[in-house]
């Protein structure tokens, strides 16, 4: 006798083997195939992040649709909230979205989420677009730092699943002046030794609390229960 | 730059917050320092995910099928930068009965516009065909004139009649290269939809399928000569519509 599954009865000791058993058994079988396939070809059909960035790099649009659904809201609230103008904000993430769908190929397995690439675009242009428009000091270009996002895979696992609700309560959990520092520099544009003069701080301070509040931010998204330690 | 310095900067540095000179500095003492680059790294990927902590704001739809125009129409970002913020505003030329006429014969006189000096001469060469016969009527009644842009030579209008009926792509479009057609995409919302499938050679007069309601661009690719599901790139020509 062939091997039967493990979860059906026509082998059962004293279970009648009629006919009608046999072909009840036989479509129960044809029926779990054919979810199985189903969930097979759906997850076939998610592509993940890094998917689209393959796909982008042979020019498909469709991915290129489908990276700005996961993430053009987010890289518009991201715009607006730095630079202020909706309407500018659009040409900014518009330009983010196309140098991704230039750069593609450039993109490396890997090397950060395609997220954080993402989000680094955006934010770069808008800070430049503020500091432009400010006539203010111009910091590094992007790729100066991009050039070094790391490729660790625990904080990658870690940075994926995030949502605002645990940004925002880590950063809660920051001291006020790290905190302050932070927001300075990522949001307002401001260079540390801008924050230094707007906060009449030595030099030495900003770069620290800046250093110190990431790091503090990090453990906290790392590992959540640390959130009643860093606040004291 | 030492470690110790870069090490104190690696904050600033991964929120982008160091002068660019002073950052060019953190580079070069980065690319031979695997302890400083470590650092560095694990505070760019911190720094990418603060933008999670913003407040959402919903992106105008128009964002998201100008982005796609631009991407399938090759744009640089020198050029959309340049269109101002709405990007890819219509460039829809409406003629009315009047200019139509003196339009025509401005046309005419300066021997500009090879698509009407064409279209003329098939008209005296042999019988007009119906579409040849629509697309006169289409203009005689002040249909929308659109024209082509593109950068491999081809040179032609959209002409889009006012009852609303089938679009006409009318001009010069060099033969396709052998197994390969011409093929027109409705782009709505950044979706393309095929227009149709052809081979021209030269002068051509051809219908394009579906309405235009709703159309941002009508682009034309090269794909085989069974056509394609999707758009191959590059796009050969467009025409911004509406």
């Amino acid at each position: 006798m062939r091997p039967c599954w493990s979860y059906c009865t026509c082998v059962q000791p004293n279970q009648p083997k009629g006919a009608g058993i046999l072909a009840q058994t036989a479509m129960i079988r044809l029926q779990s195939a054919a979810v199985l396939l189903n969930v097979v070809v759906l997850l076939s059909l998610l592509r993940t992040d890094e998917d689209l960035l393959t796909a982008l790099a042979e020019q498909d649009a469709s991915a290129l649709e489908e990276l700005y659904d996961r993430y053009g809201r987010l890289a518009f609230s991201l715009a607006v909230r730095i630079i202020g103008s909706p309407e500018t904000a659009e040409e900014i993430v518009q330009e983010a979205f196309l140098s991704i769908w230039r750069g593609a190929t450039t993109y490396q397995t890997g090397r950060g989420a395609v997220r954080t690439w993402l989000m680094s675009i955006t934010h770069h242009r808008a800070i430049d677009a503020v500091r432009r428009r400010a006539s203010r000091v111009q910091t590094a270009p992007i790729d100066d730092r991009m050039q070094f996002v790391g490729d660790q895979d625990v904080w990658l696992d870690v940075s994926r699943t995030l949502t605002r609700e645990e940004v925002r309560s880590a950063l809660t959990v920051l001291p006020d002046e790290q905190r302050e520092s932070i927001e300075l520099a990522y949001l307002g544009g401001l260079s540390y030794p801008e924050i230094a003069a707007r906060l009449d701080l030595p030099l030495g301070t900003v770069k620290s609390r800046l250093r110190l509040g990431l790091q503090k931010l990090r453990g906290l998204l790392e590992n959540p229960n640390l959130h009643a330690d860093v606040g004291s | 730059m030492n470690c110790r310095d870069v090490e104190e900067l690696s904050g600033a540095f991964a929120l982008g917050a160091v002068p660019a000179e002073e950052s060019a500095q953190v580079v070069e003492h980065l690319v031979t320092c695997t302890d400083a680059h470590r650092l560095v790294s694990e505070l760019i990927e911190v720094a990418g995910i603060l933008s999670l902590s913003v407040d959402e704001v919903a992106p105008p739809a128009r964002l998201r099928s100008n982005l796609m125009a631009a991407a399938l129409a090759g744009d640089s970002v020198d050029v959309v930068a340049q269109r101002g913020p709405i990007l890819m505003r219509p460039h829809r030329r409406w003629l009315s009965p009047a200019l139509l006429a003196a339009a025509a014969m401005f046309v005419a006189a300066i021997g500009m516009g090879a698509w009407n000096v064409n279209l003329n001469h098939r008209l005296n060469q042999r019988s007009p065909s119906a579409d040849d016969k629509a697309v006169l009527a289409a203009l005689a009644s002040g249909a929308h004139v659109v024209q082509l842009v593109s950068s491999t030579g081809i040179q032609g209008q959209l002409i889009e009649p006012q009852d609303g009926s089938a679009a006409y792509l009318v001009g010069t479009m060099p033969a396709p290269p052998p197994g390969k057609a011409y093929q027109a995409w409705l782009m709505r919302d950044g979706i393309p939809v095929s227009a149709g499938v052809f081979k021209p050679s030269g002068f051509t007069v051809q219908p394009l399928q579906g309405s235009l309601n709703g159309v941002q661009l009508v682009s034309f690719t090269l794909e085989p000569e069974q056509g394609s599901k999707k758009p191959t790139l590059p796009v050969v020509a467009q025409a911004p519509v509406s």
